[in-house]
């Protein structure tokens, strides 16, 4: 049974159109990242999941009912604010305590006044509080349960918004970049955290993020959102090694993929005014050659393992530590830019200069192919006249 | 730049500062200090308009309130006046400013059309509302007959002229409290909101009593101290609608002051009324600020 089914959800505000028809299933116990830039409708479509907002037309199933007229609180579902969204008023106990009170005492038990003389609240209250309690615990925040939010640090009132969203064990957990408000460490730290409490808890998470490391570390699988469209969703290694478009390529990885626009005519590729090594096949016309940064590497003049070897100008260097980042272009191709990701052993940089020529090596498997409109060709390839030549 | 000419340039920088704020200083001294340290200085005399030079008679005019029979009723008047005009004055712009809050169309012109009398010049309107309010020709009696009911002496009865003040008053401040209401509930972020629908805290009580009402407290609270202090400051509207009448039925603690300082030249008494009132407002207003800032940092 789906956790979550999405069917042709749609929604506008005013004239714009947000979202564009979306469908896909979660699985029970799936963690799904939505992530796209600011204003792809990954926000919207976290609201339309929760209630908040509703659909123009579309379905949201959760556990395989139409919830689309429920409010937020038939739903069943959980979700951890950007800003967290604490009650400024009330201490992290009765943030905590929130859902629990509104779910199990009547609604004379929760007004003022009212609420000291209620039997009911006198009995269940004590219930709700060793409840809180266990969630605290587990979130490691029992001993902050009398303060405010206005006393804790970031990271802290983050927890009590994880906490708010875990005691009611929804059969939902929504996140709305609950990270973004935190500093770096701190955000690498929680980031793990989140991962072991879906671990522990079992539960369906739905996570937006814009930042494609978080939900590339930490989902099953990610759904990349452009203008309202779903562009592909697909395990993260998928997204990464097997993307479907372009733009599912340039959004994920870090830096960004290369792009080099090539012309292709009767098998022959051409870079600029290079001849590409090798017949092409299957594509024809203007194309699109991607490479993954780490795809290339720095050679020797005189090597000759790669496929591919192309002049390389660099303009920038940034030293990682672990690795080296190079920015700069391809002589062949002086209008894209070219990025490469390498080891921070590689020692033909060690001596050179910006001024110092530099031969950029790569292999045609590496490669990944689009026409002009940004459509993977999954057909298409470079092949060695050699090799075909043997067939 | 030698040392010695340091100092003097600071004394020219003093000189220049006191120079400067000798003008807002000075009005400030004769506009509010003079005045109370002068009401307060004659309250212990028998100063009246009417007679040349005065006498210290010690306490003698605060024992008078004590055994002072208009004082005890208007001190009463003003209590039971008081006791109409706040919860009105308080609730009904708080009730009109969260329907207001939720709507698009209209909500502008609703605003101006409550905030109109706080425009107005109370007397002025006050006219106009004493011919509403006319027991026999006045427009409200009239559409009251033609309900089918009894003609209300508005004015003449001395239980009611309590009330039709009060009303008057309500729908004076209802405008200007609604506004300080709407800028409360502007600085309430929506997302609390939401974050309670996702909690279950959808029912409006519930709403209104988890997220509302605790962070409007700021709000109330303001909105509560300045009605307080504007209910006992009820004058105005006495003098032109009723004298105090009937039968001082509706003379409230100022006006009284007024009567015996104004009327009676009873100088030194009207003094010492104002300071009675000067201290119980302070009182009440501190205690109920206390009381507040307690409500925030411990509830």
């Amino acid at each position: 049974m789906a956790g979550l089914e999405l069917r042709d959800i749609r929604k506008s505000f005013g004239n714009t159109q947000v979202l564009k028809g979306l469908s896909f299933q979660i699985a029970d116990g799936e963690f799904l990242s939505l992530v796209g830039e600011s204003g792809c409708g990954k926000s919207t479509l976290l609201r339309i999941i929760s209630g908040l907002e509703t659909p123009d037309s579309g379905e949201v199933l959760i556990g395989g009912e139409v919830m689309n007229a429920a409010s937020p609180k038939d739903r069943n579902i959980s979700m951890v604010f950007q800003d967290y969204a604490l009650y400024p008023h009330m201490s992290v106990a009765q943030n905590i305590s929130m859902p629990l009170i509104m779910a199990r005492l009547p609604l004379h038990a929760r007004l003022p006044l009212l609420n000291k003389i209620s039997p009911s609240a006198r009995a269940i209250r004590p219930e709700i509080a060793s409840e809180v309690e266990a969630v605290a615990k587990q979130l490691r925040i029992e001993h902050l349960l009398n303060r405010r939010p206005a006393e804790l640090s970031g990271g802290q009132r983050q927890r009590v918004a994880l906490g708010r969203a875990l005691v009611r064990h929804p059969k939902l957990f929504l996140m709305d970049e609950p990270l973004s408000n935190l500093d770096a460490k701190l955000r690498v730290e929680v980031r793990k955290e989140i991962t072991e409490l879906h671990q522990s808890t079992g539960l369906t998470f739905v996570y937006v993020t814009h930042d494609q490391t978080e939900a590339m570390t930490m989902s099953h699988r990610v759904a990349l959102l452009e203008k309202g469209h779903l562009l592909q969703l697909a395990t993260p290694s998928a997204l990464y090694a097997d993307p479907h478009s372009v733009a599912v390529a340039r959004f994920i990885g870090s830096p960004e993929i290369n792009i080099l626009p090539v012309d292709v005519s009767s098998g022959i590729a051409r870079l600029g005014e290079t001849t590409v090594p090798g017949r092409a096949v299957n594509m024809d016309g203007s194309t699109l050659f991607a490479l993954r940064p780490e795809a290339a590497r720095l050679v020797d003049r005189h090597d000759t393992s790669t496929d591919f070897k192309l002049g390389f100008t660099r303009h920038l260097t940034e030293d990682l530590g672990h690795e080296v980042l190079l920015h700069g272009t391809l002589d062949a191709l002086p209008e894209a830019r070219f990025r490469m990701r390498l080891p921070k052993t590689s020692d033909l940089l060690s001596g050179t200069s910006l001024d110092t020529a530099l031969h950029v090596g790569f292999d045609a498997r590496s490669l990944l192919f689009f026409n002009a409109d940004g459509e993977r060709l999954r057909d298409a390839a470079i092949v060695a006249e050699v090799r075909e030549a043997a067939q | 730049m030698s040392a010695a000419a340091l100092p003097k340039q600071e004394w020219g920088r003093r000189r220049l500062a006191y120079l400067l704020s000798a003008p807002a200083s000075l009005l400030i001294l004769l506009i509010y200090v003079l005045p109370i340290v002068a009401v307060f200085v004659i309250s212990f005399t028998d100063y009246s308009l009417v007679y040349d030079g005065f006498n210290f008679v010690g306490l003698d005019n605060y024992k008078q309130m004590l055994t002072d029979e208009h004082f005890a009723e208007a001190f009463r008047n003003t209590l039971i006046y008081a006791a109409i005009f706040i919860p009105g004055a308080f609730f009904l712009p708080l009730v009109l400013a969260i329907a207001i809050q939720r709507r698009r169309r209209f909500r502008s012109i609703l605003e101006v059309l409550y905030f109109m009398p706080v425009t107005s010049t109370l007397t002025a309107m006050t006219l106009v509302w004493r011919a509403l309010l006319d027991g026999n020709q006045g427009a409200i009696n009239n559409m009251l007959v033609s309900l089918g009911l009894d003609k209300v002496n508005w004015l003449g009865d001395g239980d009611i002229v309590l009330i039709s003040i009060a009303m008057v008053s309500i729908w004076g401040i209802i405008g200007f409290n609604m506004v300080l209401f709407l800028a409360g509930l502007t600085a309430i972020p929506q997302n609390l909101y939401e974050a309670a629908s996702i909690d279950g805290a959808d029912h409006p009580l519930d709403r209104f009593f988890q997220v509302t009402w605790p962070l409007l407290a700021p709000t109330s609270l303001f909105v509560s101290v300045n009605t307080l202090v504007t209910a006992f400051k009820l004058f105005d509207t006495v003098a032109v609608l009723t004298h105090g009448g009937p039968d001082r039925a509706s003379e409230v603690y100022l006006y009284l002051a007024y009567l015996e300082g104004f009327e009676n030249f009873n100088m030194a008494y009207a003094c010492a009324l104002s300071l009675v009132f000067l201290a119980v407002l302070f009182l009440v207003a501190w205690l109920q600020t206390r009381m507040g800032d307690r409500r925030r940092t411990h509830a």
